[in-house]
């Protein structure tokens, strides 16, 4: 069982000149989080979604210190009232490309990656997990949650 | 006292020394971990101590002092206890909230706060803690992080030198010289006073129109609960009682590290949900193992007498004029650390100073500015301590995540701002030097 057999082909894209408001009525048309970007010939450039944008709402302060000996674990409980400065924030991302704030660093699985490893990096990644073609680096798929769990509810003879 | 003849021990120590340490201080051009030079070094010191007979493995494990090193060790595991607790952050933001939206009176609590940490705590531990909840604090009150960093760089290092225990260079000259936490206090609390007084000053008029700026209105939560309050409230009880111990550790005949080594296994017996492992991991190896490096290495060129020799030069000009010798002391140590690691030419130092000791000269000024100096140096460039760096790397990193270049310290932002407080910290320390002369050279030890 590789993750070709639990694919879905039929993938909603956007491209990396998209604006964000332009991908997030995409997402909340579709009903979905996450999207990967594909350049004009299909290549998969990267990947938006929902929680990678509110992680940029975030206080760069959270996100710019990586010194592994130091978590400082930093709550925003003790400031009141900021949430209105967050949503301006976010109003000023709406314009800007998704080249500029997409996840560049996907991970990837290719058609006839196992699909325990799928199901693997699906757990440690999140989903949904891009299938691409292991030469071009063309987007063929897209490997989800519900895609896994449906497939393997087949399997068992319990399919929907 | 006789002669020292120049030797082929002395040769090759010297050269292994020197060799060492130009990989350590060039490690931005090769890229080699300084520990990782530190311990070619040392291999190479003890196996050509070995060669040419003045040195062995045996006097290499005498030589590192392992009061420097379970110290710094048990201050970190220490540390790693009270971070995760809410603790620092909590502090923090009650300074913002009660600075009213005003900056100057921020900075200066933030400041002292810096300060009065890196009285105890190592200087990077401190702006690690206080670099990420500066940037923080200042992004929600929409005003530049900048003087506020550059502040916590500068007072962490200058708040270091007031104890034994403040910085690694203190511990070490403390630990070499025999100078208990009470007299370590008690000579360089008042300079180090005046330092944090002249670094206040300078800022508020190098930063004069930036901090005129009005913050933005925000409303800070005024009681908010600890993530973990439990182990807060233990760990500040096991600090002040390490601060009672430190005063009388001479009188207990217990080193630095026992006191630190009796707060740590305090803090796990008495905290028994907290596991070992998770705190243990953050002790920071790579660090420890370069001390050890070093002990060892310097160790091969005190057994060489390479550095003995090199104190019979020095010795005519200390003889002559203590004064001016100290005030030579004082900045050329500031300058060279400014420039370079001030670790490895604090343990080079210690040596000579020891030998001209032995000589019966009086040293006492000496220790005390080799302290100031390599304490307080480091502020004048942007890589002058690892403080410096961290708090350069993260504006860095802040600038580049924000798109905005101007939120980063430049090294040329650091001449105009970071070097003209540390040029005013060392005037501070050599007016009170030449004042209070005697009181810098009275005897450490009273027989």
């Amino acid at each position: 069982m590789f993750c070709r057999h639990a694919m879905s082909t039929d993938v909603i894209t956007a491209g990396p000149d998209q604006t964000i408001r332009d991908a997030l009525a995409l997402l909340a048309r579709h009903r979905i989080r996450a999207v990967p970007v594909v350049d004009a010939e299909g290549h998969l450039v990267g990947q938006f979604g929902l929680d990678a944008m509110l992680a940029s709402l975030l206080p760069t302060a959270l996100t710019v210190d990586h010194h592994d000996m130091m978590n400082v674990n930093m709550r925003l409980d003790y400031l009141l009232d900021a949430t209105p400065n967050v949503a301006k924030h976010l109003h000023d991302l709406l314009p800007m490309a998704l080249s500029s704030v997409m996840n560049t660093k996907v991970q990837v699985v290719h058609r006839d990656t196992p699909l325990w490893e799928g199901i693997r990096l699906l757990v440690q990644q999140g989903s949904p997990i891009p299938v691409v073609d292991e030469t071009s680096h063309a987007l063929v798929g897209l490997l989800s949650s519900q895609g896994a769990t449906g497939r393997l509810m087949e399997l068992i003879g319990e399919s929907r | 006292m006789e002669t020292l003849v120049w030797n082929t021990p002395m040769l090759v120590s010297a050269l292994v020394l020197a060799a060492t340490f130009a990989g350590i201080f060039t490690e931005g051009v090769h890229h080699m971990h300084r520990t990782k030079v530190a311990m070619l070094g040392a291999a190479a010191m003890v196996f050509s101590g070995q060669i040419f007979g003045f040195y062995g493995p045996d006097e290499a494990l005498h030589a590192i002092d392992w009061n420097v090193i379970f110290l710094l060790g048990s201050m970190m595991v220490i540390i790693a206890i009270m971070i995760p607790t809410g603790g620092f952050q909590a502090m923090a933001f009650w300074i913002a909230r009660i600075s009213g939206g005003r900056q100057f009176p921020l900075l200066v609590m933030l400041g002292t706060a810096v300060t009065l940490l890196s009285l105890l705590l190592d200087n990077v531990t401190t702006v690690v803690i206080f670099g990420p909840l500066i940037v923080l604090i200042c992004q929600v009150l929409k005003v530049s992080p900048i003087p506020y960093l550059l502040a916590a760089a500068l007072l962490s290092d200058t708040g270091g030198v007031a104890t034994l225990v403040g910085d690694p260079p203190n511990l070490m000259i403390g630990s070499a010289a025999n100078i208990d936490f009470n007299t370590f206090f008690l000579r360089m609390g008042g300079v180090v006073f005046g330092a944090w007084l002249a670094t206040i000053l300078a800022l508020r008029v190098l930063f004069w129109k930036e901090l005129a700026i009005k913050t933005a209105d925000v409303k800070f939560a005024e009681d908010i609960k600890l993530d973990d309050p439990k182990t807060w409230r233990l760990s500040l009880i096991v600090l002040g009682l390490m601060v009672v111990l430190f005063i009388f550790h001479r009188h207990l005949h217990w080193e630095a590290w026992v006191v630190a080594t009796v707060g740590m296994v305090t803090m796990f017996l008495v905290g028994r949900h907290l596991e070992l492992d998770p705190y243990l991991e953050k002790v920071e190896y790579a660090l420890l193992l370069f001390f050890i490096s070093l002990f060892v290495m310097v160790g091969g060129v005190e057994h060489s007498h390479f550095l003995e020799y090199i104190g019979q030069y020095i010795k005519p000009f200390v003889e002559d004029d203590l004064l001016v010798a100290s005030i030579a002391l004082l900045w050329g140590s500031a300058v060279l650390s400014a420039a370079i690691d001030n670790i490895p030419f604090t343990a080079a130092m210690i040596p000579i100073l020891l030998s001209m000791e032995t000589q019966g000269l009086n040293v006492t000024p000496l220790w005390w500015c080799l302290a100031m100096g390599v304490g307080m140096g480091g502020n004048g460039t942007h890589i002058g301590s690892t403080a410096n760096v961290f708090i350069v790397t993260l504006s860095e990193r802040l600038a580049q995540k924000e798109r905005d270049p101007t939120l980063a310290i430049t090294p040329g932002l650091w001449f105009r701002k970071g070097t003209p407080a540390m040029l005013a910290t060392l005037l501070v320390c050599t007016v009170l030097l030449v004042v209070f002369f005697d009181f810098f050279s009275a005897p450490i030890h009273i027989k």
